[in-house]
């Protein structure tokens, strides 16, 4: 958590705002209000909203770094949030098994039981904050504090599409099969991107999901 | 239009890559070496970021089932047309039935590009013919080439005169003691890190490791040390970022990274020399150079120029020879 | 000054008896080759030609990539072969064998700055085929 708004560069490509202050539902929605503002400002190519952050790509970089660092900073102060009346998405989850073989570090972090960390895991209704990592993926907020367990130190090679994960003080399900540094607690299945759909990702920020407890293996 | 007989794995279709997904966590993928793509492209009169098919391991072989022209760049695989030896970052005719053979490149660069008259044509997903492998689609069916594979050109019988182009390495070399020189533009957690790592990361070389692919570059050299731990929340990165795990040992993010990540950033290496990274084999060392916005806009600037004179001279030159 | 065909005739009267197996004459119509064929003495004629550059440019003997030189003297070429490449501004173009031979010589130094029309490359050329025989 950072104490006030940072503007920083990814190379030439784009810019990182970071919200300061804790990522909450509130400054997400400031955060989906900055995007829609900067998506019409002509040096941007895409505004690209992350866990309380913002990248936005260029068209082409500006020839001096502090126009759009004094462009961010001053327009944060005035955003108001933008609420969206989003979809809600039940997701059945097979917890713990070969559908979660790190539900026993998790278990073993945070000091808590399997039904414990399960009952934790699937009471919240958790908020789309973002997507991002891999086609259709959505970041989630609302995860219970007590769950938060760091990321491996070595990430796994190949986590199967509909892995549920906890990676520090988040959690989200993968779309697809892919490597991963978070822990893997369960599994659901579900269609989450099409790229033929219309729209191809299946949620956008503002849209929430529920885990529904299918089962849990021991 | 080719049939693929040989290949030793990893070959797949991409363009200058896909823009404007990146808020449904879909990355750019795209060619490693975005000016060899252009330069093979440009001197078959093609857009500069059509699709071809980019080649990391050799041998590789592909038969024209008709006539086509075709072009190749980047790593210099002492190609052979029927047996004919070909000259590097060069334009061709091949007539049906010939047989093209790409084999293990002189050390230097290691990933060749295929181009064909008209671009290869696969269908265009979310805006771009580069390969999404993971989620699997674009390119030739969103996975690598396989034996049997046939992948058609746009405009086979399009005129092509042979000629070729200086690669842009020569014309603008970044070289120390040898060694690719890479220029870095630091990022939000450069601050995180010793005063002495940072300095060790300006003055150390770095190698590619094996474990190295379109998806990162794994570098191994002096670990970098945090001053304090560092956990930071998911958020937006591009190609060129260069992350740091618990290890101290940077990641270089390439074309297939993730869109967004967790891991602290040192810097980003710029634009203007990720073309130049996407062609050091594994093993091979590198040196990083810090710049600064001003340098790094100028430096996109220079391979933009370099793109539209070559592009320019190869217009006239085929215009002169009717092609 | 005597005929090809006399003096070729009287060359080879000369080679009789020695065990010189080729002896090559150049002269300004062409170059006079005599080998010796088993116990006979074939005399044959070559030419050479001058292979001039195309336009303005930097004459490489070989690609910029690759340390060896394309064509160098000895080297046998088929038409469309490069015998070297020139370089206009990005470009590079290659420099062609207008027919089959044998490299004799570059001409211009590797990297030098050359004018349209300068000479690059002396090839010498095989003989052409001889005319039909005449019906009687």
């Amino acid at each position: 958590m950072i104490e006030t708004a940072r503007v920083s560069a990814l190379g030439t490509a784009a810019v990182l705002f970071e919200a300061p202050g804790p990522a909450d539902l509130r400054s997400q929605q400031r955060i989906w209000a900055l995007a829609r503002e900067a998506e019409g400002w002509p040096e941007i190519a895409e505004a690209v909203p992350g866990m309380n952050s913002l990248m936005l790509t260029f068209v082409t970089p500006p020839a001096i770094w502090r126009t759009i660092e004094d462009r961010l900073l001053q327009a944060w102060p005035a955003i108001a949030p933008l609420a969206r009346d989003g979809r809600v998405i039940d997701l059945p989850v097979v917890y713990g098994g070969e559908a979660g073989p790190h539900l026993a570090d998790v278990v073993a972090h945070t000091g808590l039981g399997i039904d414990e960390v399960v009952a934790l895991h699937a009471a919240p209704t958790y908020p789309v904050y973002a997507l991002g990592s891999h086609p259709g993926y959505c970041y989630l907020g609302g995860l219970d504090p007590r769950l938060a367990t760091p990321r491996r130190a070595t990430p796994v090679l190949r986590i199967p599409g509909g892995a549920v994960s906890i990676g520090g003080s988040q959690t989200g399900v993968s779309a697809s099969d892919g490597p991963s540094g978070w822990n893997t607690i369960g599994s659901t299945s579900l269609c989450f991107f099409d790229p033929a759909w219309a729209s191809p990702a299946l949620l956008r920020p503002g849209d929430a999901i529920r885990f529904r407890v299918e089962k849990v293996l021991r | 239009m080719i049939e693929i007989l040989a290949t030793s794995g990893l070959a797949t279709v991409q363009d200058g890559g896909r823009h404007g997904s990146l808020r449904y966590g879909v990355g750019v993928a795209g060619a490693m070496d975005p000016m060899a793509l252009a330069a093979a492209n440009l001197l078959l009169g093609n857009e500069a970021d059509a699709a071809a098919i980019e080649i990391p391991i050799f041998p590789f072989r592909v038969r024209f089932t008709a006539p086509c022209g075709f072009a190749l760049a980047g790593a210099d695989c002492a190609a052979r047309l029927d047996g004919r030896a070909l000259l590097p970052w060069w334009a061709y005719r091949a007539p049906a039935g010939a047989e093209l053979v790409l084999e293990v490149p002189h050390p230097g660069a290691c990933r060749a590009y295929l181009a064909l008259a008209g671009g290869v044509d696969v269908p265009a997903v979310l805006g771009s013919r580069s390969t999404q492998l993971r989620g699997a689609f674009g390119g030739h069916e969103g996975r690598t080439l396989r034996v049997g594979d046939v992948v058609r050109a746009g405009r086979p019988e399009a005129a092509v005169d042979e000629f070729g182009v200086v690669p842009p390495a020569l014309d603008m070399p970044r070289t120390q003691d040898g060694m690719r020189a890479i220029r870095v533009l630091p990022a939000a957690e450069y601050g995180c890190f010793t005063a002495a790592s940072r300095a060790a990361f300006w003055a150390g070389d770095w190698k590619i490791t094996a474990q190295s692919d379109r998806y990162g570059y794994r570098l191994a050299g002096e670990a970098l040390v945090f001053e304090r731990p560092v956990e930071m929340l998911s958020h937006g990165i591009v190609p060129g970022v260069i992350q740091v795990p618990p290890n101290g040992q940077p990641i270089v993010q390439m074309r297939d990274a993730q869109p967004s990540g967790g891991y602290p950033k040192f810097g980003t290496v710029i634009d203007a020399d990720l073309w130049r990274l996407g062609q050091a084999p594994i093993g091979s060392r590198i040196r990083f150079v810090e710049t600064d916005w001003a340098e790094a806009v100028a430096a996109g600037d220079e391979t933009a120029a370099w793109l539209a004179e070559a592009g320019r001279l190869i217009g006239l030159r085929r215009l002169e020879r009717g092609a | 000054m005597m005929d090809t065909e006399a003096l070729a005739a009287h060359l080879a009267k000369a080679l009789d008896g020695t065990d010189i197996g080729l002896l090559e004459l150049r002269t300004p119509q062409g170059t006079l080759r005599l080998r010796r064929d088993g116990s006979k003495v074939v005399a044959t004629t070559a030419s050479h030609i001058t292979v001039a550059a195309s336009s303005v440019g930097v004459f490489r003997h070989g690609h910029p990539l690759r340390a060896a030189p394309l064509a160098p003297p000895g080297t046998r070429v088929r038409a469309g072969d490069p015998l070297g490449l020139l370089r206009i501004g990005a470009l590079l173009i290659a420099v062609v064998a207008p027919r089959d031979g044998v490299v004799d010589r570059m001409l211009a130094a590797d990297g030098a700055l050359v004018g349209y029309g300068a000479p690059l490359a002396r090839l010498r050329v095989d003989p052409e085929p001889p005319p039909p025989a005449r019906q009687p």
